[in-house]
């Protein structure tokens, strides 16, 4: 299963929930008094459907930002939107309603809803109680840490935001044998597309390329658009095949200095001697991102 | 000497300038762009982010301060960059995403309009001929005049000069040729000029956008923590300055006006910790080093220890309490303080979750309730005290070394 398919079977899985005929024996979603109860409809009807917006069959083009950083959706069977994540994948329209529902609560129950579902980690039936207890008790329940779901969602969804703080400084770009800036990274979390625009912004028309080698993925860059790929496509390295890591020229004597000498030069001198506290910078600096940085394989 | 060996060297020379940060702009251009929060790209063995390529334009220099590896009398190779040389690496750097940015200082190796000169040359080149959108911090040479000053502010992001000393005594002491007023004077120039630039008047030219900061060195001179931080928060709430360093002084000059020893890390956490309170938790000085008691308990963080003088203010019932209340818990963070209030308003606090909210619980607990329940041994003070002591993060603790104090007064810096 990718990514997205995740992430609209726990969007289908909310809508599932909130589309019983009847609330039945559930425990009652807002529990405690100050929690605001939203109306969960008649017991003839579908509960909460209504209400919520989710009983309609949205339009498959309206969701909002989703579709509009990505090129073409590839023709094949499935209709629908394609994925901001990975535009190979096309969206299950049954999920896209909940979507809208979800983002239109505000503040970050939508974004630490699809950043969960980003991890390894088994959360999907959290975050869709997660969801649905957003969505009848109002964006205050989703920050309610009481609830084991909020708890196991948010923790989540931190490890996606540290991920990615990290990688924003921790990708180490260097030109490909094509000649493109290229990173390769093995995150633990689903998370290239959001790694895109910092980098945009850094290069801003220069293509650039990042590999996702955990996954087999990469997002390349180039004139306004994004295309996502396996690494096995056009030329790029396979990571089971090939032995990752930046492949810069071999330096011709005389020539100027290689950057990733400097580099390691500056990291040598850049560190006081007398303050040397390695497990610090282990704190900071987990070992498992070590491979990718010239200044730490050496 | 090749561009590798200089590197070395100009980078090694400027390892003391504890400013680090790439944070305070949004500057962005067709290549390369600022991150408001700023970025750590690295960290070295000492556990210090690597966020900017810090180097010299040069360690030559006429002036002799006694703490600096750089001193006129001091026995090292000297060199300088080109400014094509400090333009191509910093380039090269952040193509790479190796840094955010550039940091450049130097060595006073002529007259400070003209070194101040050369820093502002590599900065204009890599704005305006590279279209370097990247983050830039350049020294601000004290006796350095107006015109250079506002041409360095024009294209850096965040501009420095380091008081370096916290009293006029200590800086005539160990850097005679300084003069502090001189630097304060710099500093206060700055501080007009970000403000004009950051007023809402249109078409204001930029003017280091990221602001000013300075660097204290803690160790060298005899003053307590108190005048330290009377300093900073002098120079956070009067001049506006977005972060004062403490840099605890090692001893690289045999000096016989220099202390000797280890270099005082701990003491250089502690107010870093004392620091955060006052720009982020509504502190004051007087509250965290006051007149009878003016160091900082190296044993303790300065909240704990605010909190062991003050029993009267705890517990703090976390169920009623506002939000300055809460900070004033130790173990609770901004962070911590708003998930508190969060899972509040949501009705689910209690002191089974409190532990799960992402706080130092088994601090806190001991200053907290929530509706007269509550978890600690506040009323076994003495034990308490043991038990909260806190070593700084990965290594042991050690107090290092400190200038023996000076029973004459110090004289502070007016301003
Ligand atoms: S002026 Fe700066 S570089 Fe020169 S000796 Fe003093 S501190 Fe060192």
């Amino acid at each position: 299963m990718n990514g997205i398919e995740r992430l609209d079977g726990a969007l289908i899985k909310v809508r599932d929930i909130l589309g019983r005929p009847e609330p039945g024996p559930r425990e009652d979603p807002c529990p405690t008094p100050a929690r605001s109860r939203r109306s969960l409809g008649g017991r003839d009807r579908t509960p909460g459907q209504l209400e919520l917006g989710l009983a309609e069959d949205a339009p498959v083009r309206s969701v909002g930002s989703a579709s509009e950083r990505t090129v073409p959706a590839p023709t094949g069977d499935k209709e629908g939107p394609v994925s901001p994540r990975d535009p190979r994948h096309v969206r299950d329209p049954r999920a896209l309603p909940v979507e809208r529902c979800l983002r239109a609560l505000g503040g970050d129950v939508w974004e630490t809803f699809e950043y969960a579902l980003r991890t390894e980690l088994p959360v999907d039936r959290d975050a869709a109680d997660f969801a649905v207890r957003a969505l009848l008790c109002g964006p205050e329940a989703a920050s309610d840490r009481s609830l084991p779901e909020v708890r196991a969602v948010r923790a989540a969804a931190f490890k996606v935001r540290r991920e990615v703080h990290r990688l924003l400084g921790l990708l180490r770009f260097a030109p490909d044998p094509d000649g493109i800036l290229t990173a390769r990274c093995e995150p633990d979390s689903e998370i290239l597309d959001l790694l895109e625009p910092a980098f945009r912004r850094r290069y801003g028309s220069e293509p650039f390329r990042i590999v996702d080698l955990r996954r087999g993925v990469v997002l390349e860059t180039g004139r306004g658009s994004t295309g996502r790929g396996s690494t096995g496509r056009a030329g790029l390295p396979d990571p089971k095949k090939e032995v990752p890591g930046p492949a810069d020229p071999e330096p011709v004597p005389g020539s100027e200095p290689d950057p990733v000498d400097l580099w390691r030069a500056y990291y040598r001198a850049a560190e006081d001697p007398v303050r040397r506290n390695p497990r610090l910078r282990l704190q900071f600096m987990p070992r498992r991102y070590w491979k990718h940085l010239p200044e730490l394989d050496a | 000497m090749d561009v590798s060996q200089k590197l070395a060297i100009l980078a090694a020379g400027a390892r003391y300038d504890a400013s680090c940060a790439s944070s305070g702009s949004s500057r962005s251009s067709g290549s390369g762009a600022c991150t408001p929060s700023g970025i750590c790209h690295s960290w070295t063995g000492d556990g210090r982010c690597v966020s900017l390529l810090k180097v010299l334009y040069s360690n030559q220099c006429r002036l002799d301060c006694t703490y600096c590896p750089n001193r006129a009398g001091a026995d090292i190779p000297r060199t300088s960059f080109t400014p094509e040389e400090l333009v191509r690496i910093t380039k090269e750097f952040y193509r790479r995403n190796y840094v955010e940015g550039l940091f450049l200082s130097s060595g006073i190796f002529a007259d400070p309009d003209i070194v101040l000169g050369r820093l502002v040359e590599v900065a204009r080149r890599l704005r305006r001929d590279e279209g370097f959108g990247g983050y830039i911090h350049l020294k601000a040479i004290p006796g350095a005049g107006d015109r250079a000053l506002r041409e360095a502010g024009r294209w850096a992001d965040r501009l420095s000069a380091n008081l370096e000393l916290p009293t006029s005594d200590s800086l005539s002491a160990l850097a005679p040729q300084k003069d502090g007023a001189e630097i304060l004077g710099v500093m206060r120039f700055l501080a007009g000029e970000i403000r004009e630039a950051g007023s809402l008047r249109r078409n204001r030219p930029v003017f280091a956008p990221a602001g000013q900061s300075t660097q204290i060195i803690v160790g060298a001179s005899p003053e307590p923590d108190r005048t330290v931080l009377r300093l900073a928060s002098g120079l956070y709430g009067k001049l506006g300055l977005r972060r004062v360093y403490y840099s605890a002084f090692v001893p690289v000059n045999r000096d016989p006006r220099l202390p000797s020893g280890t270099p005082p890390l701990l003491r250089e956490l502690r107010l870093y910790q004392a620091d955060w309170l006052l720009r982020f938790y509504g502190y004051s000085v007087d509250e965290i080093a006051g007149e009878s008691e003016p160091d900082l308990d190296p044993s303790l963080d300065p909240k704990t220890s605010w909190a062991l003088r003050h029993p009267e203010a705890f517990p703090v019932d976390l169920a009623r309490a506002d939000r300055e209340a809460i900070l004033r818990v130790p173990g609770i963070g901004i962070t911590g303080a708003a998930r508190i209030l969060e899972t509040r308003k949501a009705g689910g606090l209690s002191l089974d979750v409190l532990p799960r909210l992402g706080i130092v619980w088994k601090r806190a607990r001991h200053f907290a309730t929530v509706r007269g329940a509550h978890a600690g041994i506040r009323e076994e003070p003495e034990r308490l005290r043991a038990l909260l002591a806190s070593p700084p993060p990965g290594r042991p603790e050690s107090a290092g070394t400190r200038a023996p104090a000076d029973p004459r007064l110090q004289r502070e810096f007016q301003f």
